[in-house]
């Protein structure tokens, strides 16, 4: 049997095969199909594929609406002192020195409007 | 407004579900009788064979009937083939058993009562074709599984080699070899039935 002639009458008596299909055979995947897409209407309205796309924008907006205010609260924690440099701070030699430099300024404002 | 949105997304939804079910209803109509023969070479048993197809037809819908229309092809036949698979495994457990217990399968003899009636303009042609078909379908029987159903892909549903390896989940190697393979046996057994017009 030649090449093509080989594939064109294997395709040729295979399609006949599926012509010739008994009528109880084609009746039964009929029903088959039926059922298939039977099921296909059973699926209730959030499994649809629309759904998908907007129930994942939704949770995401769910979730940026959780976590944003815990991002903000650790944004604002950042700006809070270390409590090393609230403990520096209060210490009364360190008063003294913010005391000192303020005397250094208005010395040097002084020296700026007197000359 | 949350209401006329709730009611436009429930429009919708319809009707992508009836666009769906009309496209997998097509789908289905193209494919079912195609998907049974394979089947039903594959088994050499129609209940088996419908059953496949129910099972190949409910999966696709239960979970791959969100996917385009190109891809159903591949994946139908992916699962036409694991279910073919599952039954060749089973029926594997079951011929040990038998040949445990020693029974043996009757014989179904097909006499001339099992033809069809052939009404066409070219009777001897269509007896020829007949005859072809039996052949042919007694030859793709006798083929190890892969190479019967890497064939039937390939030649008679006119997958490529890659959608072959996909819906087989074999390499694009395998496919290769196997085909090679089936149709070299198939032209040996089927050397003698050419229809000259």
């Amino acid at each position: 049997m030649k090449n093509d002639n080989f594939d064109k009458q294997v395709n040729q008596a295979l399609n006949d095969s599926v012509d010739r299909l008994d009528s109880d055979t084609t009746q039964r995947l009929f029903e088959t199909r039926q059922s298939a897409l039977a099921e296909l209407d059973r699926r209730s309205w959030w499994q649809a594929p629309i759904i998908k796309p907007v129930g994942a924008v939704a949770a995401g907006l769910l979730v940026f609406m959780i976590v944003s205010p815990v991002y903000r609260l650790a944004d604002n924690e950042k700006e809070l002192p270390h409590p090393a440099d609230i403990e520096l701070m209060a210490s009364v030699d360190n008063l003294e020195m913010v005391e000192e430099l303020e005397m250094i300024q208005w010395l040097l404002e002084k020296e700026d409007y007197a000359g | 407004m949350f209401n006329r949105l709730a009611s436009d997304l429930q429009t919708a939804t319809k009707d992508n579900i009836l666009n769906q079910r009309q496209a997998l209803n097509q789908f289905f109509a193209r494919a079912e009788k195609r998907a049974y023969r394979m089947a039903q070479i594959a088994t050499g048993d129609r209940e088996e064979a419908l059953d496949i197809v129910q099972d190949a037809m409910m999966m696709l819908v239960r979970k791959y009937s969100d996917r385009t229309e190109e891809e159903w092809g591949a994946l139908f036949y992916r699962i036409v083939q694991n279910r073919i698979k599952d039954w060749y495994r089973r029926q594997k457990v079951r011929n040990i058993w038998h040949s445990w217990f020693g029974k043996d399968d009757e014989d179904d003899e097909q006499g001339i009562d099992s033809l069809p009636e052939i009404v066409s303009n070219n009777p001897e042609k269509k007896i020829f074709q007949y005859r072809m078909t039996e052949q042919l379908e007694k030859a793709l029987s006798e083929l190890p599984l892969r190479q019967q159903q890497t064939f039937l892909l390939r030649t008679w549903e006119g997958l490529d080699v890659k959608q072959t390896a996909s819906a087989m989940g074999i390499s694009e190697g395998s496919v290769k070899t196997h085909y090679s393979r089936a149709v070299h046996s198939l032209r040996e057994t089927l050397g003698e039935y050419q229809y000259e017009e």
